[in-house]
């Protein structure tokens, strides 16, 4: 009686868990034709289930037989699917085609033959092995049998195959059905058994749910990923729930009627609490490592938006991928504008050397794939799409992706565009990608969509910053070349003037008595023509001088000896702004700064020149004045230039430095040198302002920068030679 | 001095180089030169002297008015006044300037001595024949 309540019980849970199932997977997304097959799987196990459940509740001998016999329908159907749901799983419904329909075409037969003559499968029922009402078996029910038994035999063949050839981590997930197919039909077949006359502990049809059920969450929850977890999970509820409800219904079945209603009550409150507990335990315990991983992840996408420049933010990412989750390869493909395409932004292999595939068309079928359906590739899950599909479009991507040797590939976008895609390898140790890892690796991808917009931002500004930069300072240049070519015609002019003077008056003089002021006149033309001479290879100096770029590589440096070369621009600038009146006051024992000389002079240059602009557009000739006032104040060198020119209003006063603003004229100026100075003042750890009482007041420039405490023997010596 | 020895002023900022063409002028040429690096002090010279030939540089450092100004004011005192443009400007308005207000001639530095000489010593050549 016992056992006929156990199969009672245990045909209604198979039948709830089947029909759960079933429609579990059906309804997950994406859709999958092993999916599907999976479903109608668990739906005829359920209906199998039902069959049961109905039979051994039936107190009627033919009620009884009629549930038997229906239940036998599926006992036909169950091992085909499940067979199909193999041959899918281990990619081979292509070649397996014409087989699989033989399978279908004879399991019809088969039902179709059972239907017509339900006698020669199961003729009546009788006690067997302990039951009451067992299947006697007819002629045909042995056909049935051996189809089953072959079909369980040739799936698991099936997957023996295919774990020796297959890759780590579906290799896994083959074992993981393998060893569930075994104790599934070990269960099933349970029931055959008592058919046989051969008495067995049927408790093993337990079995068939706890299979169903987590290969069923495997493929919701993790896309048949991680069965580990889910096959755990599976067993923590049903082993606590059989404790639950197998305590007091043995005590129930001795007579402790009260202690058991006691029990349940117990132990129906605290089974959520030991379920979630042991649930947690197993989580912890398998998924340790992933979560330290994730962990991971999460501080290092923290940290990424700190990151300002593109390559290491790239190479970080690959770091983590390879070292960190023990990824076997990760590559960054980043959309490249000016190529048009995704080349290697960075790439990792933990072990060996390898030549990944250099880039990504822009118009390639991957790219246009993951830009539609914006969510990330599972090479398996797409190889198994494009087998059941037979979609060719997605065979490309498959073979796409499989040339770049990627078991799971991460887009990231920024505004809906594809800008990099993260290609990763298998993960170490024949570890296998779980839902979690999706999930992490999604946030990551957002994550580092973000960090790289920050870096592409960055090294825009920079490189604008870097031309505006230069900009200004071709400017500054044009303006000296200009003025430049006009002095050096002068004195070349001269020079070349006097030497055929002198070619002319020494020819003129042949066979002549030579006089004293003949030699005196020769004595003047040849220093007029040194002094010309050396007039112009300064002015070059002085011009080279001011070309050269920062190279970055700072010294202690005597803001004095600076001074040497800037009187060049003085002289320039005087030519440039005539009539200006220019005074300056220098202390001379001034302390070094921890600078370049041609930042110094860049800062020098770009407040002088803004002054002669000031005061010579402001005063008529005569008037205007700038002067240069250098001192040490505290620990400070202050460098402040003033001038009696237009003045800045307040409101701009405080945009000066911030942006490149200008008080010049639009065709005079392009704001960028105070922006410059500001830059290079930062850059040493000083301040650069402007103070003036407003419009047509005129203006004081400041630059503060900090002594330089270090050794002052770093102070590099400038030539001696006095330039003007 | 010859009664038909030729009179140049020559204008320009540039101390050097005004010293060298005078002499160039007076020693090869043999003629008379006035010069200054001023152009008010130029016109006033003009006044004076009534030179044949002005060399008047275009671009003149720290001085009121240009080399382009002391053009307009001699050719309004002497409308046939010969005068030679030397500069390094380029600018098309500076030339068009030069050539409305009657410039003979506009050179471009840097100049070859021979270059300018024969400039000036063809228009010297006119005057001389224009003379009785």
């Amino acid at each position: 009686m016992n056992s006929m309540n156990y199969l009672t019980i245990s045909g209604l849970l198979i039948f709830g868990t089947g029909i759960f199932c079933s429609l579990a997977v059906l309804m997950s997304r994406p859709v999958s034709f092993l999916k599907s097959t999976w479903g109608l799987f668990g739906l005829a196990v359920g209906l199998w289930g039902e069959g049961l459940y109905l039979a051994y509740s039936a107190n009627e001998y033919y009620r009884a037989l009629f549930w038997l016999r229906f239940l036998n329908l599926f006992s036909i159907i169950i091992p085909v699917f499940f067979v199909h749901f193999v041959i899918l799983f281990t990619g081979k419904s292509q070649t397996k085609a014409k087989e699989m329909t033989a399978y279908y075409v004879t399991s019809l037969i088969i039902i179709i033959s059972s239907l017509i003559m339900p006698s020669f499968f199961i003729p009546s029922l009788s006690p067997q092995a302990g039951f009451y009402a067992y299947p006697n078996l007819g002629p045909l029910y042995y056909v049935l049998f051996l189809f089953s038994v072959y079909l369980a035999v040739y799936a698991a063949y099936l997957l023996i195959r295919f774990i020796k050839s297959a890759p780590s981590v579906l290799a896994g997930q083959g074992r993981y059905i393998l060893l569930g197919t075994a104790v599934c039909f070990l269960g099933e077949s349970t029931v055959f058994l008592p058919a046989f006359n051969i008495p067995v502990l049927l408790l093993s049809t337990t079995l068939v749910i706890l299979y169903l059920s987590s290969i069923t969450y495997a493929i919701v929850r993790y896309r048949l990923m991680d069965i580990r977890l889910a096959v755990s999970n599976t067993a923590i509820f049903i082993g606590v729930y059989a404790l639950v409800l197998g305590i007091p219904f043995y005590l129930y079945s001795i007579g402790y009627k009260l202690i058991a209603f006691i029990q349940v009550i117990l132990l129906a409150t605290t089974a959520p609490f030991i379920y979630l507990y042991f649930q947690r335990k197993a989580a912890d315990l398998l998924l340790d490592e992933q979560r330290r991983y994730q962990e991971t992840l999460r501080q290092a996408s923290a940290g990424m938006g700190r990151i300002k420049d593109l390559k290491k933010l790239l190479n970080m990412v690959v770091y983590v991928l390879t070292h960190v989750i023990q990824i076997e390869h990760a590559i960054v493909y980043i959309y490249d504008q000016s190529q048009k395409r995704y080349v290697i932004g960075a790439s990792k292999k933990r072990a060996g050397k390898r030549r990944f595939i250099d880039s990504i068309e822009e118009h390639s079928p991957l790219v246009q794939f993951l830009s539609n359906n914006k969510d990330l590739i599972v090479y398996e899950e797409i190889k198994q799409k494009s087998q059941d599909d037979k979609n060719h479009g997605l065979e490309q991507i498959v073979k796409i992706v499989s040339s770049l040797e990627g078991e799971l590939l991460v887009p990231v976008f920024n505004d809906q565009i594809l800008i990099a895609i993260i290609v990763m390898g298998k993960k170490g140790l024949g570890k296998i990608y779980t839902e979690d890892d999706l999930g992490a690796f999604s946030i990551l991808a957002n994550q580092i969509a973000l960090a790289i917009e920050n870096c592409l931002f960055m090294q825009a500004e920079k490189d604008r910053i870097k031309k505006e930069g230069a900009q200004a300072r071709r400017e500054s240049l044009d303006m000296l070349v200009g003025t430049m070519a006009h002095e050096i015609d002068n004195p070349i002019t001269i020079v070349v003037g006097e030497a055929e003077e002198l070619q002319e008056d020494i020819k003129s003089k042949q066979g002549e008595i030579i006089t004293a002021d003949f030699i005196k006149g020769i004595i003047a033309a040849c220093n007029k023509i040194k002094d010309n001479a050396w007039r112009v290879s300064k002015i070059i100096k002085a011009v080279e001088d001011y070309a050269k770029a920062e190279s970055g590589q700072y010294k202690a440096v005597l803001i004095n000896n600076v001074m040497i070369p800037f009187r060049s621009f003085l002289l320039l600038l005087s030519k440039k702004y005539p009539g200006i009146q220019f005074t300056q006051d220098i202390q001379l024992d001034l302390p070094p700064v921890w600078a370049e000389e041609v930042t110094i002079e860049e800062i020098l240059f770009n407040y002088v020149e803004n002054a002669f602009h000031a005061a010579h557009r402001h005063n008529a000739r005569g008037e205007g004045k700038v002067s240069l006032h250098i001192f040490k104040r505290d620990d400070f060198i202050i460098i402040e230039v003033s001038d009696n020119g237009y003045g800045v209003e307040a409101k701009v006063l405080k945009q000066l430095f911030q942006v490149p603003t200008t008080t010049k004229g639009s065709a005079e100026g392009t704001g960028i040198g105070l922006y410059r100075v500001r830059q290079v003042v930062d850059r040493l750890k000083g301040q650069a302002w402007a103070e003036s009482q407003g419009k047509a007041k005129g203006a004081k420039f400041i630059a503060q920068l900090p002594v330089y405490k270090g050794d002052a023997s770093d102070t590099t010596k400038t030539s001696s030679q006095r330039i003007f | 001095m010859h009664e038909n020895t030729l009179k140049v002023l020559v204008v320009d900022d540039e101390e050097g180089i005004l010293d060298l063409t005078q002499r160039i002028l007076r020693h090869k040429c043999g003629y008379d030169t006035v010069g200054t690096t001023d152009g008010e002090e130029a016109v006033k010279l003009f006044v004076e002297h009534s030179p044949d030939i002005c060399i008047l540089d275009v671009h003149l450092d720290d001085s009121v008015l240009s080399g382009i100004d002391v053009l307009r004011e001699v050719r309004k005192i002497a409308p046939n006044a010969q005068c030679i443009m030397i500069t390094r400007i380029t600018e098309e308005h500076t030339i068009k300037q030069s050539k409305e207000l009657g410039a003979a001639a506009y050179l471009l530095k840097p100049l070859d001595t021979k270059e300018w000489l024969d400039v000036v010593k063809e228009l010297a050549d006119g005057i001389l024949k224009g003379r009785p």
